[in-house]
C-alpha cells in the first residue's frame, strides 16, 4: 500500500519534470533539480526515463491517418513531418567501402541500415514491414516514393512485408529485382549468386534493368515464386526447387539464431559459421572439409561451437591471437 | 550500423547566406535553452551535445521558406527548434539501440546472437502505442486537449494556452496530469 503511494507519488514528479523539460523553458536550477531528483534513487532515474518513453510513443499517436482539414497550423505541422522524415532520409548514407555500382544510386532519400559481423536485428520500416538483416548485411530503403524501394547491398535479409496493394515493395540486389505486394520471404545475396525462399505469398523476380512499372503483372513476371520454393540466380541461370515448407524454414533459421545441419561437410558448415565471426575458423587440411557432421548449433553459444566440432569429429582446436584453426586428431 | 552524413559542405547560395545569418541569430538566442533541453532529455555529454545541435542547425539550414515558418512568436519557434532536437536525439537512441553499441561483439570475439531491435520489441511499442490510446479514454477532457494539442498537433504550450483559455502553467499542469494516468495505465516493460 505505502509502495502504491509512492509510486504515484514518483510518476507525479516524474511527469512535473518532463512536462516542465518540453515547455522550454526549464531554468539551469530546475536542470540541478532534475539530476538531483534522479540520482537520489534508482527508481526516480527510472521513472523519469520511462516518462521521457511514454512521451516520445505519444508523439506517434495517430500518425497515419492524416488530418482532414489544412488548417495553417496542421499545414505547418504537416511540413515539419516531411521535412523530418526527408532530412532523416536525407543524412544517411552508405558506408559500404567497397565500390559498388548500387552505391551510385544512393541518395538523399535513402537510408541505410547494416550489421556487423555476428549481429542479426530486425528493423521496422514505416509501412509496418519488418526486415530481419543477417551477419554482415546491408540494405538502404527509400518509401519516398509511389514504391516501396529496398536495395539489398549485401548479405541476407528476411522480410516481413505489410500488405498494400497500391504500393509495390521492391527490392533491387544488383541483377535482379524482386517485387511483392505483401509476402515473407528470405533474400542471400552472395557473391554468385542469390537465393530467395518464400514462405508465404507469391514473389516475382525479373532482371533490374527492366523499367518497373508501379503495377506488378504476375503474369509478365520472368520468373515467379510461390510459397514453398527456392530460387537461385546467378549471372546466366536460375533454378527453381519446389521444396517443402521445412526447407523453406531451414533456410531461414537464422533468424532463431540456429543452424541445422544434416549430413553437410565440415568446409560448408564453417564457411557459414564464418559468416557471423570476427576470428575466422580455417581447415590447416583441405581433406578436413570432407568430413561429415549433423546437428544443431546455436550462434549466441560462440566459441562452444568449436567444443562441440571436437567432440564430434577427429578435429583438433587451435586457437591462434586472429583466427582458429581446424587439425587431425592423430 | 554506420551513418554518415551527406551533404555537408553544401554550397551556400546568396538565398543561404541570409538563412545562415537567421539560424545564427536563433542560435544566439535560444542555442543554450536548446542546449539545456538535449542535455537533460538525453544525458549526453557536451561532445554529443556539440553533434546534436549541429545537426539541428543543419537541418534548419536545409528547410525550405525557413523565415516564413520562424516568423511566428517566440515560444512557436523555440517549440519548433526543440521538436527537431527530439526527432534527431529519438532517431538517434534507435540507432543506438538498433547497433547494441559497443557490445554486440564480446570480449572472446565470439559470434552473438543479439536481437535488441526484434520483432518483440517492435510489438512492445504497438502494444504500449494502443495502451496510451486506451489511456487517452481516462483522461479529463481538458486534460487530455492539452496533451493531444502538443504531442499530436505540435503546439507550444503558449499556444496551447491561448486556444483553451487557461494560463500556460495549467496547461504545463495538464498535461502531466495526462502523462501520470497514462502512465498508470500502460503496463511495465
Amino acid at each position: 500500500m505505502n509502495n502504491e503511494v509512492n509510486q504515484e507519488l514518483i510518476s507525479q514528479q516524474a511527469a512535473k519534470f518532463v512536462a516542465r523539460l518540453y515547455s522550454g523553458e526549464l531554468s539551469p536550477e530546475e536542470e540541478k533539480q532534475i539530476y538531483a531528483w534522479c540520482e537520489r534513487r534508482p527508481e526516480h532515474q527510472h521513472e523519469f526515463d520511462t516518462m521521457l518513453a511514454l512521451w516520445d510513443t505519444s508523439g506517434q499517436l495517430y500518425q497515419t491517418p492524416k488530418s482532414p482539414h489544412k488548417s495553417p497550423r496542421g499545414y505547418w505541422f504537416m511540413g515539419m513531418a516531411a521535412s523530418f522524415v526527408c532530412a532523416l532520409l536525407a543524412v544517411w548514407f552508405l558506408a559500404v567501402p567497397q565500390p559498388n555500382a548500387l552505391y551510385q544510386l544512393a541518395n538523399e532519400r535513402q537510408t541505410q541500415y547494416e550489421t556487423a559481423i555476428g549481429e542479426i536485428s530486425t528493423v521496422g520500416l514505416p509501412d509496418g514491414s519488418a526486415v530481419t538483416l543477417n551477419t554482415d548485411s546491408a540494405i538502404n530503403i527509400d518509401f519516398s516514393g509511389v514504391q516501396r524501394r529496398i536495395w539489398l547491398i549485401r548479405g541476407e535479409a528476411f522480410f516481413d512485408v505489410a500488405k498494400d496493394p497500391t504500393r509495390v515493395f521492391s527490392i533491387n540486389t544488383g541483377e535482379k529485382t524482386i517485387r511483392v505486394i505483401g509476402t515473407k520471404f528470405n533474400v542471400r545475396k552472395s557473391e554468385q549468386t542469390l537465393k530467395v525462399s518464400v514462405t508465404e505469398g507469391l514473389v516475382a523476380v525479373q532482371p533490374s534493368a527492366r523499367p518497373s512499372d508501379d503495377q506488378i503483372e504476375f503474369d509478365k513476371a520472368e520468373t515467379l515464386l510461390a510459397a514453398g520454393s527456392i530460387g537461385a540466380f546467378n549471372g546466366t541461370s536460375e533454378v527453381i526447387a519446389k521444396v517443402t515448407s521445412k526447407e523453406v524454414l531451414a533456410h531461414q533459421q537464422w533468424r532463431q539464431g540456429v543452424f541445422r545441419f544434416d549430413n553437410e561437410p565440415l568446409s560448408k558448415v564453417i564457411t557459414e559459421f564464418n559468416r557471423y565471426r570476427l576470428k575466422k575458423i580455417t581447415l590447416r587440411n583441405t581433406d578436413l572439409g570432407k568430413l561429415k557432421i549433423s546437428g544443431v548449433f546455436k550462434l549466441k553459444d560462440g566459441d562452444s561451437i568449436l567444443s562441440a566440432l571436437e567432440a564430434a569429429l577427429p578435429v583438433e582446436v587451435e586457437r591462434y591471437p586472429n583466427y582458429i584453426e581446424l587439425t587431425a586428431k592423430n | 550500423m554506420k551513418v554518415i552524413h551527406l551533404n555537408r559542405a553544401k554550397k551556400q547560395t546568396l538565398a543561404g547566406n541570409k538563412k545562415c545569418q537567421l539560424v545564427e541569430q536563433l542560435y544566439a538566442e535560444y542555442g543554450s535553452a536548446l542546449r539545456r533541453f538535449i542535455r537533460v532529455r538525453s544525458r549526453l555529454n557536451e561532445g554529443d551535445c556539440d553533434d546534436v545541435m549541429q545537426e539541428v542547425y543543419e537541418r534548419l539550414l536545409k528547410l525550405e521558406g525557413l523565415q516564413q515558418k520562424l516568423a511566428g512568436r517566440m515560444d512557436t519557434v523555440r517549440n519548433y527548434l526543440f521538436q527537431i532536437a527530439s526527432h534527431i536525439l529519438i532517431d538517434r537512441d534507435r540507432r543506438a539501440k538498433v547497433r547494441c553499441k559497443d557490445n554486440h561483439i564480446s570480449d572472446h570475439d565470439t559470434a552473438i546472437f543479439s536481437s535488441i531491435f526484434s520483432p518483440e520489441r517492435a510489438l512492445q511499442n504497438r502494444k504500449q502505442l494502443r495502451q496510451i490510446e486506451m489511456a487517452l479514454a481516462e483522461i479529463k477532457t481538458s486534460h487530455k486537449q492539452a496533451f493531444m494539442l502538443n504531442r499530436i498537433e505540435g503546439m507550444s504550450y503558449r499556444e496551447i494556452s491561448d486556444s483553451l483559455g487557461v494560463s500556460v502553467s495549467t496547461v504545463e499542469k495538464y498535461i502531466s496530469a495526462a502523462l501520470v494516468v497514462i502512465r498508470s495505465k500502460v503496463s511495465p516493460e
